[in-house]
């Protein structure tokens, strides 16, 4: 793949690496240097994908590899008020196409509430609201079916308790 | 909040393309993952390594009209000792991570290789220690030979053979397990709280 190539595919799915970086980050400058990483890692790797699985899923698994091990190096314990929960902008070039400010109030409180989660109960809920398939997701983890929709329903509880006085679309 | 709205909350986002030039500027930046750093630091070691181990070792075969010439060949052993060390290091570092695998298989794996980088760390930075104490004992033996009836260290007519066994034999375990027990205890602390956040991530995987 050229760097042309390879360029591209990443604008085509910059939203999962923002996402990831948006749920594993704590701070806007942690968020930038993963955002860095899970680029640096792609491209380090890109010569091994032999295109046995569709290119999201290879992004997805380089993407979670790097972000939950950074995560685990540069883990410090802020209290949840202080997890930063403004939207990923790497840099002036990323523009908000969604300027409804209550939408936006919602999915922060969402991915705040995902942050409050363990580090693979985020990658499994972030890839169910992805819309991935438990077979996609056992793909990307390497947790079996079974185990991942016995998990999902733990992860649905705590997520409705997380955000049980928030509802959509009547604030 | 519902399921179906959480949904629809989370793909509402939609973000402008990055800019190409600034994806390509990251391609040309280093990794800041702990395993490369490792990796550099590694190669800065073996730089200094051999560079202050082959001065040392050229000074000695080349010094004192080469009378010294044996320890300059104790220095170019320990070198070929170290290199294999940094190269066995090396290795394991970069067995020690699979990003574009599963990321259950990738954490089982950077487990796996840890657990042996851990041991070899051990291991060989114990071992050192009794290298170290024969090999001075032998080049002192051979260049100070005065040394021999004054010392405990070796057999002569006054040390009978049993002694100068016992001797050593006391003064390798004692120094072997005072290195193990320091060796341990900073390995556990550069790499047990990582094998511990591995574990952990593994047991979450397989609840």
């Amino acid at each position: 793949m050229t760097q042309e190539e390879f360029v591209r595919q990443i604008q085509a799915n910059q939203g999962i690496i923002q996402k990831i970086c948006r749920l594993y980050g704590q701070t806007h400058s942690d968020r930038e240097d993963l955002f860095q990483e899970i680029v640096v890692q792609l491209w380090k790797g890109v010569s091994k994908f032999r295109g046995q699985s569709k290119f999201s899923t290879w992004l997805y698994r380089v993407a979670l590899n790097t972000a939950i091990s950074d995560f685990r190096q540069k883990k410090r314990s802020l209290p949840v008020s202080e997890i930063e929960v403004d939207s990923l902008e790497i840099n002036s070039n990323f523009s908000r196409a969604d300027s409804d400010i209550e939408r936006e109030e919602l999915r922060n409180t969402l991915y705040a509430a995902i942050s409050q989660l363990p580090e693979i109960d985020k990658a499994v809920v972030m890839l169910y609201l992805d819309d991935k398939s438990y077979e996609e997701m056992e793909d990307i983890l390497g947790i079996n079916t079974n185990n991942l929709a016995v998990k999902m329903n733990r992860i649905k509880g705590k997520l409705r308790l997380l955000t049980k006085n928030i509802s959509y679309g009547a604030q | 909040m519902e399921l179906s709205d959480m949904k629809n909350v989370w793909s509402d986002k939609s973000s402008g393309a990055i800019d190409s030039d600034k994806i390509l500027a990251m391609l040309g930046k280093q990794s800041h993952n702990p395993m490369a750093k490792m990796r550099r630091n590694l190669r800065m070691e073996l730089l200094i390594v051999i560079f202050s181990f082959g001065a040392v070792a050229a000074y000695y075969f080349l010094a004192f009209k080469s009378e010294y010439r044996i320890i300059g060949w104790a220095y170019a052993l320990l070198l070929v000792l170290f290199c294999y060390y940094f190269f066995r290091k090396n290795k394991l570092l970069s067995q020690m991570q699979c990003t574009g695998c599963q990321v259950k298989s990738n954490f089982e794996l950077q487990l796996r290789t840890l657990e042996r980088y851990v041991k070899f760390y051990l291991i060989s930075g114990t071992a050192v220690i009794p290298i170290l104490f024969i090999f001075l004992g032998i080049i002192l033996y051979y260049k100070k030979p005065m040394l021999i009836d004054e010392t405990i260290l070796y057999p002569s007519a006054t040390n009978p053979v049993w002694k100068f066994l016992l001797a050593w034999t006391i003064l390798l375990t004692v120094s072997t397990t005072i290195m193990w027990v320091l060796n341990r205890g900073y390995v556990n602390k550069l790499y047990g709280r990582h094998i511990d956040n591995l574990k952990q991530l593994l047991l979450q995987m397989n609840e």
